[in-house]
């Protein structure tokens, strides 16, 4: 009775021993290496004019925090901070220095350069695009680097959701109709996603490539929608019921990868394959993110926020958590570009590099 | 044209209907209706709702309705900046919608879901780049927006339109009309300069412009709706104007073309507001 017993009491050790050693060598994965943040400089800002060494300031980054905005190298050197009371649209090419007495807005190029007066009421960049939004937020316009008007488009009505790709640019309405103009200024789709019992568009991102279009749309219920290009139109590739009952706008990203969608949850950052083939959650909390690929190394970097807190989020991508770093409450800028994390406040700029051990 | 004609009609009466059964159902949101610029008017482009202009008064919902978005803030997500720095959504009954813009930052009432008409939104505040609290009655099923005033209750006016310019325009070049001057025979624009006061004593657009020629009517508008089709923004039910080419860039309201050939011309103008108001002007021109 009690060798039979010991039997069986060897064979289930061995047993699970047996299941250890498949696990570990028929289904192993390498495990994640270590990755720190180094810091590699940090800066005071003051309101000025610097010279920047180098190449004539062809990489210059630019920088908006508070009322201060300009432009600095990767290196830490300023090429110029200003401030102004109002939002200054930036982008790393050009910037529209605001109207002041009788004279109008000017764009301007990153070495301060006139480019031409610049008239339009709501001047904005979006993925590196100069437009302006018209129509008490119910059209949009896009200009050239010259400041020249491409066109226009009138959307049905308010806007509630915006992304723009290279070639691609998707408004969301409170009315629940989602539109697509390409980078001639033509309709290439308009889409009602429904399926809610209130229609409206919280949220959309696009691909850089324009491949690929996500949003979260409709109350009750709400629902996330993927749109791919299928010849010259687009069509639902996959969609899903979600529990949020969200009712202002929604963060959502197509990754560089154009695989994976990022989209805000109440109890984290949902990742969801366009194809759906894969849907789970980042127990990341935010309010609104951004998400930086880092291509060399396979990682993703989420930037959260969620009220004045902020975190970088490192992650290879479905949902691996790398690691998290919290960053100072006063970080109002934060760029991610390759593997340099670039964070600052009104006063101050700071670098740090993540590396692999 | 006469299928044009019929589909003009169509749009006409499917707009009244909707007017019709939303009519008399929104209370004015803020300021008792004393509002600064109306449907139409010039606000760097059509104005598609109303304008109020009082600081620091209270925002109400027009009806009872569903808050369905509220955003704050400076831009959405993806850049796009939010008109008047606040938005907020409500999905009323018959499929209508209310949509307010430029709000006071943190006064936007976003906990509040269910509304009962009059419940407060939050507060309307300075004007903020000649921009104030804004009200948009819009219709989700045909999608277009409407005149509010059309919904609204009625605010006493005895004060006509004003027509305070009027010009023929070819090929690019303007002429003040003057009687004792003829013109040479040519496809003509008329560009109107016509303001109707407000409540609040802004110059505002009027509601109905007719145009006649030797007593002919020759173009009618009727500020009822707006809306856009393929990312071009059209203006009026019964018309479906291309805004951009009835609206000149400094507001001045372009009709036509006419072809006016020799002899004299009788042009008349009529111009109406929503409470009946008319005002008419008469020229004669000399065509050589």
């Amino acid at each position: 009775m009690n060798d039979g017993k010991g039997r069986r009491t060897t064979a289930a050790v061995l047993g699970v021993v047996v299941v250890m050693l498949v696990y570990f060598f028929v289904f192993a994965e390498p495990l994640s290496p270590e990755l720190s943040a180094v810091p590699q400089w940090k800066i005071s800002l003051g309101v000025g004019t610097a010279a920047v060494a180098g190449d004539g300031g062809s990489d210059l980054l630019a920088y908006a925090a508070g009322d201060r905005y300009g432009y600095f190298s990767p290196d830490g050197d300023i090429a110029f901070i200003a401030e102004s009371p109002a939002p200054v649209p930036i982008s790393d090419s050009s910037y529209i220095a605001p109207a002041s007495g009788k004279t109008a807005a000017i764009l301007r190029n990153k070495s301060s350069d006139e480019i031409a007066p610049f008239t339009a009421g709501l001047p904005f960049y979006a993925s590196g695009r100069l437009f302006s939004a018209e129509g008490d937020g119910t059209a949009l316009s896009s200009y050239d680097e010259r400041g020249n008007k491409l066109w226009s488009y009138a959307f049905s009505c308010q806007l509630g959701a915006f992304s723009a790709g290279d070639r691609l640019v998707v408004g969301g309405t409170v009315d629940g109709l989602l539109e697509g103009v390409d980078a001639e200024g033509r309709q290439v789709f308009s889409f009602a996603p429904g399926g809610s019992r209130l229609p409206v568009v919280l949220g959309v991102g696009t691909s850089l490539s324009g491949d690929w279009i996500a949003a979260i749309t409709g109350i009750d219920k709400q629902r996330l929608v993927v749109l791919g290009r299928g010849g010259s139109d687009y069509r639902v590739a996959s969609h899903k019921y979600l529990d949020s009952d969200f009712r202002e706008p929604v963060r959502v990203l197509v990754m560089e990868d154009d695989r994976h969608v990022l989209y805000r949850r109440d109890d984290g950052i949902g990742v969801w394959a366009v194809d759906g083939s894969i849907d789970t959650v980042l127990p990341v909390r935010a309010d609104t993110f951004d998400a930086a690929m880092d291509d060399s190394k396979g990682i993703a970097y989420i930037i959260a926020r969620r009220g004045r807190k902020s975190e970088i989020v490192a992650i290879r991508l479905p949902a691996t958590l790398l690691g998290r770093i919290a960053l100072p409450d006063s970080s109002e800028f934060v760029r991610i570009s390759g593997s340099s994390a670039y964070i600052g406040g009104r006063t101050w700029l700071a670098r740090f590099d993540f590396v692999e051990d | 044209m006469p299928k044009d004609f019929l589909r003009a009609g169509v749009l006409t009466l499917a707009v009244l209907a909707v007017l019709a059964l939303s009519a008399t159902a929104f209370e004015w949101p803020a300021d008792a209706g004393k509002f600064r610029y109306g449907f139409g008017s010039f606000r760097n482009g059509f104005l598609r709702g109303v304008e109020f202009g009082a600081a620091e008064s209270l925002v109400r919902a027009v009806d009872r309705g569903e808050l369905t978005f509220v955003a704050t803030g400076t831009s959405l997500p993806g850049g796009y900046p939010i008109h008047g720095g606040s938005l907020l959504v409500v999905s009323h009954a018959s499929d209508m919608m209310s949509i307010y813009a430029g709000l006071k930052r943190g006064s936007s009432s976003s906990f509040l879901k269910n509304l009962e008409p009059g419940d407060i939104l939050g507060r309307s505040t300075a004007i903020v780049n000649g921009r104030g609290v804004s009200f948009y009655a819009y219709d989700s099923k045909s999608r277009r927006f409407i005149n509010p005033l059309v919904l609204m209750p009625g605010i006493p006016d005895d004060k006509p339109p004003v027509i305070r310019s009027a010009m023929l325009s070819l090929k690019g070049q303007d002429t003040v009309i003057d009687a004792t001057k003829p013109i040479r025979q040519g496809l003509y624009h008329l560009l109107l300069d016509a303001f109707d006061t407000t409540p609040a004593g802004a110059a505002g657009a009027p509601f109905e412009v007719r145009v006649l020629l030797d007593g002919s009517e020759r173009a009618r508008v009727v500020y009822d709706a707006s809306w856009s089709a393929g990312g071009t923004s059209l203006l009026f039910g019964a018309t479906g104007l291309v805004e951009d080419e009835f609206q000149t860039p400094d507001g001045r309201l372009r009709f036509g073309p006419f072809n006016m050939s020799s002899g004299r011309v009788v042009l008349t103008i009529i111009a109406s507001d929503f409470a009946g108001n008319t005002r008419e002007q008469t020229y004669s021109i000399s065509v050589q």
